[in-house]
């Protein structure tokens, strides 16, 4: 009985990295893009609570995105720091008035500010909401179309907008999600800024985690039409959606929660519109550098995936569309829940079943290959959207990769499995990952020289 | 595109490459190890029918020192055959012999004076010297098909012959359906308990008549304990282990070792021949009776004398 579970699972298991390798694989290519020669109006919303640390290179950021219709609103959650003192600073407020858009139910907004050197930066300093509170503040001052969602501790790739702007002429798409890059996987030497996997262990494990979660899954799910999170760390959406969608529900994981609100309308009263993942349009965030820290920022994703199933267990297959639903439900939850990894279920055999010592080896052989195979495709995917790594260090990753596949996967499972015992515990305490505040030099022209005014556009 | 079709094709030609003998070693681990073990779970009530215990006394006349065992499987009339029943060459399967040809072929064992020995009573001459009449035989069906019962039954009947049935217990349903000819159907407990009067089961294994997929048959291709383990709940289905016959003839050293561990009384196999109490008791041959055989080729091999003058 046992053994007939496990190898069901396994199908299950073999059926989505198949997707997940050939889908990207052969739907990949660089294609015939035309941009608009309208720049449509984008609101960046950067919520920013105790961020004193980051906030310096997100604004420093920023001013590499070569953009011109755009808003930054900073939205200060009544941080305990000096958050607001430095954004002062850098920024030179002064107190404004702006015009709230429409009504999202969120805490009180002390003052707003606009930068006096910067025209088309804001500030809104809020009482303390959280993050999804932020956002739904944010929104309602938001005024344009497109709103762009942005961590503190994420910069925007130069041509991230440009990509969002191209994506969101096809009218049928309501939301986006962008590529998220681990930051320490990248060597800043001069003018260059290229990827490198000259890191630590724990980092180069982030960054083939993120290579193939973006490159390949994502890639999947939006082809096949469902995706079913866009990172809270980058993510596009059209404002009227998310008012339709009733704006940011206060939970660990606000993002998702949104995803599939949106899905929900998607399913019912949006039909034949969709999101889309552009894996053009890049920012680069900094990961946890260290095993503690990457275990706090774990737990809290599985406790916001955990949290999210229990809210939308109702809607799946019903409100919404069959796709999505299977994703979530094979692919996230029995997959990657319930038995986080068939490396879960082989020890498991193993014990019970000794005689099958043979059924182990194979089972064992077959997701090793796959998961092996699935980090190449992803080198050969991302090549194709110009993530180049210089030959050497082809080799250094092909050569890490067993011991991704072996050791960091094994730790994944623990994530997995603690995240979702913890969050029937204590749904509410979360912390979030501690900030490095590492300066980002993406271009040494364009480092934080604040007196020159040059890269602002309004 | 086209740029990347090489590259994509290369790779999905290392995936088939590394993964297509992972998944057959897979495939084929469950085929034989998992899913063969499940049916010997449902094998319906046993059967414990006592033997035929018809030990008559021939001690008088001329002693036979070999007898011939015929060979049958399934027994059919002419017209009900159809498609099913032929190979790809249209030629009637080997397995079939028609009830026209059958009741022809005992009623000359009839008319001849043949003596058709029950299991017994070959079971005796085989281990115990036991004479038996010269011109004796003894008739066996392998597979336990529904056919046998339906048609070969009752002609075996009128004449007070015997005969002995190899089936396969996990074969063997619980409820007694309809014949039809169209399909491939087994016996029913039913049928089994009400033939007993003529005919005595032996093992044909409980759940290994099947081959792997490269045609190896399941006695030669299973683990030794697996092979063992069918063989003996077989024995405990049917009630007894008096007599075994390998499925397709295929065996091998190690099964002949298992039917010795087992008590088994005799086994027989597909090999022309006859049998006498030299042969080895596990390798009784039998002389196979097939659709092709007229009248005459019947006789002939059922004929201890003319093969010994030849």
């Amino acid at each position: 009985m046992l053994v007939t579970i496990t190898l069901v699972f396994f199908c299950l298991f073999i059926v989505f990295q198949v997707l997940y390798i050939f889908v990207p694989l052969y739907s990949s290519r660089k294609k015939e893009k035309t941009y608009p020669s309208v720049e449509k109006g984008i609101s960046v919303l950067i919520p920013a609570y105790n961020e004193n640390l980051v906030i310096e290179n997100c604004i420093s950021g920023l001013f590499q995105v070569s953009y011109g219709h755009m808003e930054i609103i900073f939205i200060n959650d009544g941080s305990t720091d000096l958050t607001l003192k430095t954004l002062q600073k850098l920024l030179l407020l002064n107190i404004t008035e702006k015009v709230k858009t429409d009504t999202l139910s969120h805490e009180k907004v002390r003052k707003v500010y606009r930068s006096a050197i910067y025209p088309n930066i804001y500030v809104l300093d809020k009482a303390n909401g959280g993050k999804a509170d932020a956002l739904n503040a944010g929104i309602c001052y938001a005024s344009h179309d497109i709103i762009i969602t942005l961590d503190a501790d994420s910069v925007l790739d130069s041509q991230s907008l440009t990509e969002i702007n191209r994506t969101f002429e096809d009218d049928t798409i309501v939301a986006a999600g962008g590529l998220v890059h681990v930051l320490q996987g990248y060597h800043h030497n001069g003018n260059s800024f290229n990827p490198s996997f000259h890191a630590s262990n724990l980092i180069r494990f982030q960054v083939v985690r993120y290579l193939t979660g973006f490159y390949m899954n994502k890639t999947t799910q939006s082809t096949l039409n469902a995706m079913t999170v866009i990172a809270g760390a980058f993510g596009a959406f059209r404002k009227d959606v998310l008012f339709q969608a009733g704006g940011y529900r206060k939970t660990v994981g606000e993002d998702m929660d949104i995803t599939l609100r949106i899905q929900e309308l998607i399913g019912t009263i949006l039909k034949g519109k969709r999101i889309a993942f552009i894996p053009e349009a890049i920012c680069y965030t900094e990961c946890p550098a260290s095993l503690k820290s990457l275990y706090n920022q774990r737990i809290r994703w599985q406790k916001a995936f955990i949290d999210c199933i229990i809210t939308f267990r109702k809607s799946l297959f019903r409100k919404m569309n069959f796709r999505v639903s299977l994703f979530l439900l094979f692919d996230s939850l029995i997959l990657g829940t319930l038995s986080a990894y068939p490396v879960l279920f082989i020890p498991l055999i193993l014990l019970f079943t000794p005689n099958h010592l043979k059924l182990f080896l194979l089972l064992f052989s077959i997701s090793f290959s796959i998961a092996i195979l699935l980090h190449i495709a992803t080198l050969l995917v991302s090549r194709r959207f110009a993530h180049h790594y210089r030959f050497r260090e082809y080799l250094t990753i092909i050569s890490f990769l067993p011991l991704e596949v072996l050791l960091y996967r094994l730790t994944e499972v623990v994530f997995v499995t603690f995240g979702t015992i913890l969050y029937f515990f204590n749904k509410d305490e979360w912390s979030r990952s501690d900030r490095i505040g590492k300066p980002i030099l993406l271009n040494r022209h364009m480092t934080i020289d604040l007196n020159d005014k040059r890269e602002v556009k309004s | 595109m086209k740029r990347y079709l090489s590259v994509n094709l290369l790779f999905t030609f290392c995936f088939l490459l590394i993964m297509t003998p992972l998944f057959y070693s897979l495939f084929n681990y469950i085929s034989h190890n998992l899913v063969s073990a499940m049916p010997s779970k449902s094998v319906v009530t046993p059967l414990h029918m006592p033997l035929i215990s018809v030990d008559r006394d021939f001690s008088e006349g001329e002693y036979a020192g070999q007898v011939a065992v015929l060979m049958y499987h399934q027994i059919l009339p002419e017209e009900v055959l159809q498609d099913i029943h032929y190979n790809k060459l249209h030629e009637l399967s080997r397995t079939i012999v028609t009830v026209e040809q059958f009741t022809e072929q005992m009623t000359y064992l009839k008319i001849n004076d043949y003596t058709v020995l029950s299991l017994t009573e070959f079971h005796q001459f085989m281990t115990k010297n036991k004479k038996v009449p010269a011109k004796s035989v003894l008739i066996t069906f392998d597979d336990g098909m529904k056919n046998v019962f339906e048609f070969a039954y009752p002609v075996l009947k009128k004449h007070g012959f015997y005969a002995v049935q190899f089936i396969i217990p996990s074969t063997i349903t619980e409820k007694t359906v309809p014949f039809d000819a169209s399909i491939v159907q087994h016996a029913s407990l039913d049928e089994l308990v009400r033939a007993a009067d003529v005919f005595d089961y032996g093992n044909h294994t409980l759940s290994f008549h099947e081959m792997t997929a490269d045609g190896t048959a399941y006695l030669l291709s299973k683990k030794r304990e697996n092979v063992k383990e069918d063989i003996e709940s077989a024995n405990k289905w049917i009630g007894h282990s008096l007599a075994f016959a390998a499925p397709f003839g295929e065996y091998d050293e190690s099964t002949l070792e298992i039917l010795a561990e087992l008590n088994t009384g005799m086994a027989f196999t597909i090999e022309a021949g006859f049998a006498s109490p030299s042969n080895s008791i596990y390798e009784i041959p039998r002389m196979g009776i097939y659709p092709e055989h007229t009248l005459d080729t019947f006789s002939n091999i059922i004929d201890t004398h003319g093969v010994m003058n030849k």
